[in-house]
């Protein structure tokens, strides 16, 4: 078989991973969607109610650079944009194939173990990115954005392009995290710690502006903000192309370290590896 | 009921034995439960830095209710979580046949049969943070405020427990992996924010309909603010309702039971 003809045949299971999990996640369809619209109602519901009650008490129009408004429209893209970054732990099988020592049957698939995950996570993506875009026109004819962030195409695209790539970013770190398995009887208390501390520091809970400015400076290097903060503020239209552009190559370096980190883990792991679970 | 506790003794038996045999993973919930502590603590100092009071309450009142949350959340885990979470799949597999044929209640034995002594020393850590909390408002410590507030967290636990059982019991007709549990993770946010924050419409769904602020909020009020009978009542009116809509939920549940595995 020549390399293209490889190529395509590697696509073409791809592919068809792509779709089984797209009918996956539509498996069960009432509790998708009252997770999905759950998750966005408890995020925007606690916020305004919340920051009504702090620029109530305060007499601020403005808290660190977002008017109420923009505030609420900040937590509303929070959920909407972990759900495209966070797709990619959607399933966090890694650890149970190791548990269970069903690891070994990609031995024997045509594709390689990280590819074949990472396609079986873009259906949730796919799903994401596209309930972002219709959650968004719809806030903007029934409610508006605020004249402070106007709507902009481009910053809506530049945004969502940054949250994809947060998406891989995130697989790899939840990877590194999962192939623990390897060596330990559970990752499911590591994978929670990484979530807590993720949505702290990548301004999930809080925009990271509301931070000690010292703070700010040491995040902006960690990979956090670039999972949340960094792909909302983009749609806001709150950073710029010089800052977007150093985003990026941010997130490339941490991407490529993660993929050297995570390429010795598994060679190590593999090692380790059994086949037989526990 | 000297029999439930005596069952419950070897339940507690079996969860420590269990615990001891994964050492790391015992390690690791410690360090888990310690983040979730630093960053439910981290949340309201960065918001105490830019406004002096939230929701009527000074930060070291805060305080105090993040503290009440955190322990109700923590005997929550270590006493039903791990029994919740596996319910879904017992019911979904068929299992459940085994534990509906044993001489005590179904109820009791499946959410109580787990207890997750890998969660205990978190437990504790609460508990610490409850002390440090309750040190920043000596003024109003009493022997007979405290004991209210123990009973009132252990009030919270129940009614953690009886909300999250509303949205698990449906998987005996969705068949789903998990019911609605997840969706109960969403919910139970608004259990971390102070009641008076919601108004309106939200405030009446957060005290009566799905009763989320009556979890920690009104402890803290309790314990914090002068005594408001109407308040304590409310409080053991909505248990003692939610006790009989999961046990009516979870007869008819059984009764839709088939043993098949699905």
């Amino acid at each position: 078989m020549t390399p293209l003809m490889e190529a395509r045949a590697q696509a073409a299971v791809l592919r068809q991973v792509f779709s089984l999990e797209l009918r996956r996640a539509f498996a069960y369809r009432v509790e998708f969607w009252i997770r999905f619209a759950g998750v966005i109602f408890a995020n925007v519901a606690i916020a305004y109610f919340l920051w009504q009650a702090i620029f109530a008490q305060t007499g601020s129009l403005t808290i660190e650079g977002y008017t109420f408004r923009g505030m609420i429209l900040y937590y509303l893209l929070v959920p909407l944009t972990e759900n495209i970054t966070r797709s990619s732990t959607e399933h966090g099988a890694v650890s149970a194939e190791i548990y269970s020592g069903s690891l070994t049957r990609y031995l024997i698939y045509p594709v390689a173990f990280f590819p074949y995950r990472y396609a079986a996570t873009a259906a949730s993506g796919a799903i994401a990115v596209t309930a972002l875009v219709i959650v968004l026109t719809s806030y903007g004819f029934l409610i508006g954005w605020p004249p402070e962030m106007p709507f902009s195409t481009v910053a809506v695209v530049t945004g969502l392009v940054a949250a994809c790539y947060g998406s891989l970013l995130n697989f790899l770190l939840v990877s590194m995290v999962e192939m623990v398995a390897f060596w330990a009887d559970n990752t499911w208390s590591l994978n929670v710690m990484l979530m807590f501390s993720a949505r702290l520091l990548g301004g999930a809970l809080l925009p990271l502006s509301l931070l000690p400015s010292g703070l700010q400076a040491v995040l902006h290097y960690t990979p956090f903000p670039y999972l949340v903060s960094f792909p909302v503020l983009a749609m806001l239209g709150k950073v710029d192309h010089a800052a977007f552009g150093e985003g990026i190559m941010i997130m490339t370096s941490w991407i490529l370290a993660l993929g050297a980190i995570d390429a010795l883990i598994w060679r190590r792991g593999n090692r380790k590896y059994t086949g037989v679970g526990v | 009921m000297l029999r439930y506790l005596r069952l419950y003794r070897q339940f507690l038996q079996f969860s420590f034995s269990r615990a001891m045999e994964f050492r790391l993973d015992f390690f690791f919930r410690i360090v888990m439960d310690l983040v979730y502590y630093m960053v439910n603590i981290a949340f309201f100092r960065v918001i105490y830095g830019h406004t002096p009071s939230l929701a009527g309450w000074t930060q070291d009142q805060t305080m105090l209710f993040v503290a009440i949350f955190l322990v109700v959340d923590a005997i929550h885990m270590t006493v039903f979580t791990n029994n919740l979470w596996f319910l879904p799949q017992l019911i979904n597999s068929g299992s459940l046949d085994y534990y509906l044929t044993r001489p005590v209640s179904s109820l009791f034995f499946l959410s109580l049969r787990e207890f997750a002594a890998n969660s205990f020393i978190n437990l504790i850590m609460a508990f610490v943070i409850l002390v440090w909390a309750l040190h920043l408002n000596l003024t109003v410590l009493s022997a007979g405020n405290l004991l209210m507030l123990g009973l009132l967290m252990l009030n919270g636990v129940l009614l953690h427990y009886l909300i999250a059982m509303i949205f698990i019991i449906p998987v005996f007709w969705t068949h789903s992996g998990r019911g609605f549990g997840d969706a109960f993770q969403v919910f139970s946010r608004f259990t971390e924010r102070p009641d008076r924050l919601f108004t309106g419409g939200m405030r009446i769904f957060l005290t009566y309909v799905l009763p989320m602020s009556l979890i920690a909020s009104f402890p803290a009020r309790l314990f914090l603010e002068a005594f408001d009978a109407g308040l304590l009542m409310h409080l053991v009116l909505v248990t003692g309702v939610f006790i009989l809509i999961v046990r009516i939920f979870w007869a008819k549940g059984l009764k839709a039971y088939s043993s098949a595995s699905s």
